[in-house]
């Protein structure tokens, strides 16, 4: 017999029965990713060690990497009475498998913090985690509502004056997380960033070279994609804080005359890149971040026509039509994470566009005495993740 | 499922074992020899051993050669992947999804689980997408919702965890274990 050309072939030498008795390891991720109970998956990770490791360093975050959102958290704001708003969750359709209602989601949360949130002490949804602040306190407190998980975060020795604070957390990359609060004090610029790790369990502060000079105010809302956190100002920039780097650069928004000159569309990751979405006239335009490093340009990706939607109003129902309302009031809520899809309505509906066969489907009507606020400011997409958090002690 | 090692695939296919020289004219029905660890010979049609990514390369690296060694494939799985190909084949020439579907759900049914987890190595050693995905499914779903015991079994993996190891992992994952029925 030749001898054999192929590598493979030689490790095992003459052993037989060497792959027989062996599943090699990226089989068996291939396999346990496919596992649709997740509880079930965690629950494997007791079959032997290297399933525990395996599962915990190479199924959870390829899992997290293709996890669609199972639904979006929205600040309510209350149409008629007037009352405080609050924090409220709508399950995504699209999303198959068991879905918690609103009320258990919200529940699966709360009964986890020691106080409870009203709608000033949640701060930010990230990849699957949720982050608050007890107002009076400023304790931060950092959940995971599928793995039951809450995490009070050590005290910052420095963090006054803090105007708001976002996550910085992608399972697919690390199980570490990171705070992120932004300090902003009108007598002492420039713009100051105080980061928690959870890998090193410590605060760090980092400068910034953004003043509030030039009468420019921050969206309270971050994104974070590949190590860096955007965060949109009222100047018509993109401010990146490249959290590895520790350095920051403002980038130009895609300049075109929006209908309401104050306003602003909407930053999110798309299959892992930067995109950035809004309404001019009657279209909506996407673009895309590319070449982030060296030379940040936006390329137009999509357009959509308000006037496509309006053709294919056929496949709505006529309560969601009539809660349309004017062109105007129509905003991007988000970006769909895996997929080529946009989130967009108005603060009474929300719908998916997908971008390859341009169909579009509805994602829910708000209560008849609710509204969605603001656009992207307010909807934080929620994917479930199964990473475990650990306490500072 | 019978525990028997003999395939009856086996014995259809050594019955051609005669070279075929001169039927470049008619269609391309070149037999290409696979020999499994066990020193069974397989005789398969070219464009099914084309299948094999692994086979395919190994024929552009030395396109002289008539016979393929296998050293880590024993005959039993071999003969099943060759079974799936060759239906697989049909299935290029006539797509018809739907059958394509039905075809491969009664092909992995009908297999024991050691017959799955033996076949796995063998698909994914040879680079045969297609079948790896049927299979890693079919293995995915007999494992839904299994107990950590019987999954050991399935797999023929022994427990390393010391009983305070795997007390403190339940602990760490105690959000994984509500609501189900201790075993």
């Amino acid at each position: 017999m030749a001898t054999c050309s192929d590598g493979k072939a030689s490790e095992s030498g003459s052993c037989a029965g060497f792959l027989l008795s062996n599943l090699p390891d990226d089989v068996l991720v291939e396999i346990l990713c496919r596992v649709t109970d997740r509880k079930h998956l965690t629950r494997l990770k007791s079959v032997c060690k290297s399933w525990s490791n395996l599962i915990t360093d190479a199924c959870v975050p390829k899992i997290s990497a293709s996890s669609p959102p199972q639904g979006f958290i929205y600040i309510v704001k209350k149409a008629r009475n007037g009352k405080p708003n609050n924090i409220d969750y709508f399950p995504c359709p699209m999303t198959p498998g068991v879905e918690p209602g609103p009320h258990e989601f919200v529940k699966s949360y709360s009964s986890l913090l020691p106080f409870q949130p009203t709608r000033n002490d949640f701060l930010d949804c990230c990849n699957g985690l949720l982050l608050f602040v007890e107002g009076c306190t400023m304790q931060y407190y950092v959940c995971n509502p599928m793995t039951k998980h809450c995490i009070a975060i050590p005290r910052g020795s420095m963090l006054e004056n803090i105007i708001f604070a976002s996550l910085a957390f992608d399972p697919s990359r690390s199980p570490h997380y990171r705070v992120v609060c932004i300090e902003f004090s009108e007598f002492n610029p420039p713009l100051r960033l105080h980061v928690f790790s959870s890998e090193t369990g410590n605060w760090s502060m980092h400068e910034t070279p953004f003043g509030y000079s030039f009468r420019c105010t921050l969206v309270r809302r971050c994104i974070y994609v590949d190590g860096t956190l955007y965060c949109i100002s009222t100047s018509k920039q993109l401010i990146c804080f490249d959290l590895n780097r520790g350095n920051s650069r403002a980038i130009r928004l895609p300049q075109w005359k929006r209908l309401d000159p104050d306003g602003f569309g909407c930053a999110g990751p798309s299959r892992g890149r930067l995109c950035y979405s809004d309404l001019i006239g009657t279209t909506f335009y996407i673009w895309l971040l590319e070449d982030r490093c060296k030379n940040d340009r936006w390329t137009l990706i999509h357009r959509i026509s308000v006037d496509y939607l309006g053709k294919h109003q056929h496949q709505l129902d006529r309560i969601t039509i009539s809660r349309f309302g004017k062109i105007s009031a129509l905003r991007p809520f988000a970006l769909h994470p895996t997929s080529d899809v946009i989130f967009f309505g108005t603060p009474r509906v929300m719908l998916s566009y997908h971008l390859q066969d341009r169909r579009f489907e509805l994602i829910d009507r708000a209560r008849e005495d609710r509204q969605i606020l603001y656009g992207q400011l307010m909807v934080f997409p929620y994917t479930p993740c199964l990473v475990n958090l650990k306490h500072f002690g | 499922m019978s525990s028997s090692t003999d395939s009856p695939t086996l014995t259809t296919e050594t019955t051609q074992l005669s070279p075929q020289p001169d039927t470049e004219t008619a269609k391309p029905t070149k037999k290409i020899t696979l020999k499994s660890s066990d020193n069974q010979i397989f005789e398969v049609e070219e464009s099914v051993a084309m299948e094999f990514a692994t086979v395919k390369s190994f024929f552009e690296d030395s396109p002289s050669t008539d016979t393929v060694p296998l050293p880590n494939v024993t005959a039993k799985p071999l003969s099943q992947v060759i079974e799936f190909c060759k239906e697989q084949i049909k299935f290029k020439a006539n797509p018809d999804e739907a059958q394509k579907k039905k075809y491969n759900a009664e092909f992995v049914t009908e297999k024991s689980d050691k017959d799955l987890v033996d076949m796995i190595p063998v698909a994914n050693y040879l680079e045969i997408k297609d079948l790896l995905d049927v299979l890693n499914q079919a293995v995915a779903d007999r494992i839904e919702n299994k107990s950590v015991e019987y999954v050991r079994s399935f797999f023929g993996i022994d427990n390393d965890f010391t009983a305070e190891e795997e007390a403190a992992l339940r602990r760490e994952h105690a959000w994984a274990y509500e609501g189900v029925d201790e075993d």
